[in-house]
């Protein structure tokens, strides 16, 4: 048929030079902006503060709660930030220009390490956040955790984020599906960062990690046909 | 089935063979064969609804028809006026993004000459593209086209929005286009009028096309 599909199983030469034009064209248009990512991240903050409210003033509560209520904040705020996959360029009506100069693989690693740093810096700042409010601790397996979740957080995400923009109803629907793909995340992270022994659950993000963005490469190609 | 070839004998830039689409059982383009050779211009007039971006999105390679086969030499575009820009983009940087994403050399000189070339004002070419008006971001739109230089370009009404000049713009990118080689779609009600000479002309009625010339 079209000489789309030519580009779906395997990656072309320059794949990682135009993985970064896009990751610094689509850097620049959420650091230029007051919504989108930067509107997740007060969201964030108000989470770390409410949560901290509603669990009530025993710090050892506080401290034991806060990992997971971080991982819980990121894996909601991933729902907006799905956006930037593919339903804010539709939306400008740049999305037909990627789909012509780009290859569906070249595409998902682009919008899947958009994802990934923008859901890393929204840990982080989560993570600072609790530290500071909820005197929670942040060992070095649970940075790993992070560093290691995230990724398949971000390839659900961006299925997630094609998914969005293919359907234009049901998108609340929708989002209710990110949320149980990112479950392995939530409890692995959150027990990483606070079990004795952190390996087991580092190996469970590992799989998690291959099993997202497995499924991430062999369905986001049909997600953007039409 | 209708069927035309213009712009000579040789291998087609685009080449559609029999493609047809229909959405939940009706027909939006009866069955159409269509090639283009390298350099053709082929204009695609009909009124609002009778499936001109239908075809002019399957020979981008963006709609995948419901029957017949498509294929193209090299690169497709399908562009509408203002397409192909973020809002917060500088016109020249959504310009040069472009280049860089065809894999341009120097994206940035390329989009200077592209921008240059679009009669697009250079005070104008720093400007945010949500900023730009919608007669300048058409121009910016057309830079695209050009920093691109795809195999086949598939324009969906560019003259929309246009004054005369912004006019004789098109008329120039479509011509430097196909000098350069591309195969050049063309669609929009008032483009036959406004575009002057063209290798074939196709009129749309209801999804079946007639060739006009």
């Amino acid at each position: 048929m079209s000489g789309r599909g030519a580009g779906r199983q395997a990656l072309p030469a320059g794949t990682l030079g135009t993985v970064a034009v896009l990751v610094r064209r689509d850097a620049r248009v959420a650091l230029g902006g007051v919504d989108g990512f930067a509107s997740v991240l007060p969201f964030v903050a108000a989470g770390v503060v409410l949560g901290g409210l509603v669990l009530g003033p025993d710090p050892a509560a506080l401290r034991t709660a806060a990992p997971g209520l971080v991982w819980l904040l990121v894996l909601t705020a991933a729902v907006p930030l799905a956006r930037v996959v593919a339903a804010a360029e539709r939306d400008e009506d740049s999305w037909d220009l990627l789909r012509g100069l780009v290859p569906p693989g070249v595409l998902l690693l682009a919008k899947a390490a958009v994802l990934w740093a923008a859901l890393a810096v929204t840990w982080g700042t989560g993570t600072v956040l609790a530290v500071l409010l909820l005197d929670g601790a942040v060992p070095v397996a649970g940075f790993a955790a992070a560093l290691l979740g995230l990724v398949g957080v971000a390839a659900s995400t961006t299925v997630f984020g094609a998914l969005l923009a293919a359907s234009a109803r049901g998108a609340g629907l929708l989002a209710a599906l990110v949320l149980p793909a990112g479950l392995p995340a939530l409890l692995a992270g959150t027990q990483a960062g606070t079990a004795a022994d952190p390996l087991p659950w580092l190996a469970l993000l590992v799989a998690y990690d291959l099993v997202a963005g497995a499924t991430a490469w062999a369905v986001f190609p049909f997600l953007l046909e039409e | 089935m209708t069927e035309s070839s213009p712009g000579g004998a040789g291998p087609p830039a685009l080449s559609l063979h029999e493609v047809a689409c229909r959405y939940g059982g009706r027909t939006v383009l009866a069955p159409l064969t269509l090639r283009l050779a390298p350099g053709a211009v082929c204009v695609v007039g009909g009124a609002n609804g009778a499936g001109k971006t239908t075809l002019l999105r399957i020979a981008a390679g963006l709609v995948e028809p419901t029957s017949g086969s498509r294929s193209a030499t090299g690169r497709a575009l399908y562009l509408r006026p203002g397409a192909g820009t973020r809002r917060r983009q500088r016109a020249v940087e959504a310009v040069a993004f472009a280049g860089a994403l065809a894999g341009r050399p120097e994206p940035a000189a390329s989009a200077a000459a592209a921008l240059a070339s679009c009669g697009l004002p250079e005070e104008l070419w720093h400007r945010e593209a949500g900023r730009l008006s919608a007669g300048q971001h058409a121009r910016v739109t057309l830079a695209v086209a050009r920093v691109v230089a795809p195999a086949v370009v598939c324009l969906d009404e560019p003259m929309e929005h246009l004054d005369a000049e912004g006019r004789a713009a098109v008329r120039r990118t479509v011509a430097a286009l196909a000098g350069e080689g591309a195969a050049v779609l063309v669609a929009g009600s008032e483009v036959a009028r406004h575009l002057g000479a063209a290798d074939a002309r196709l009129e749309l009625t209801a999804g079946t096309v007639t060739v006009l010339g």
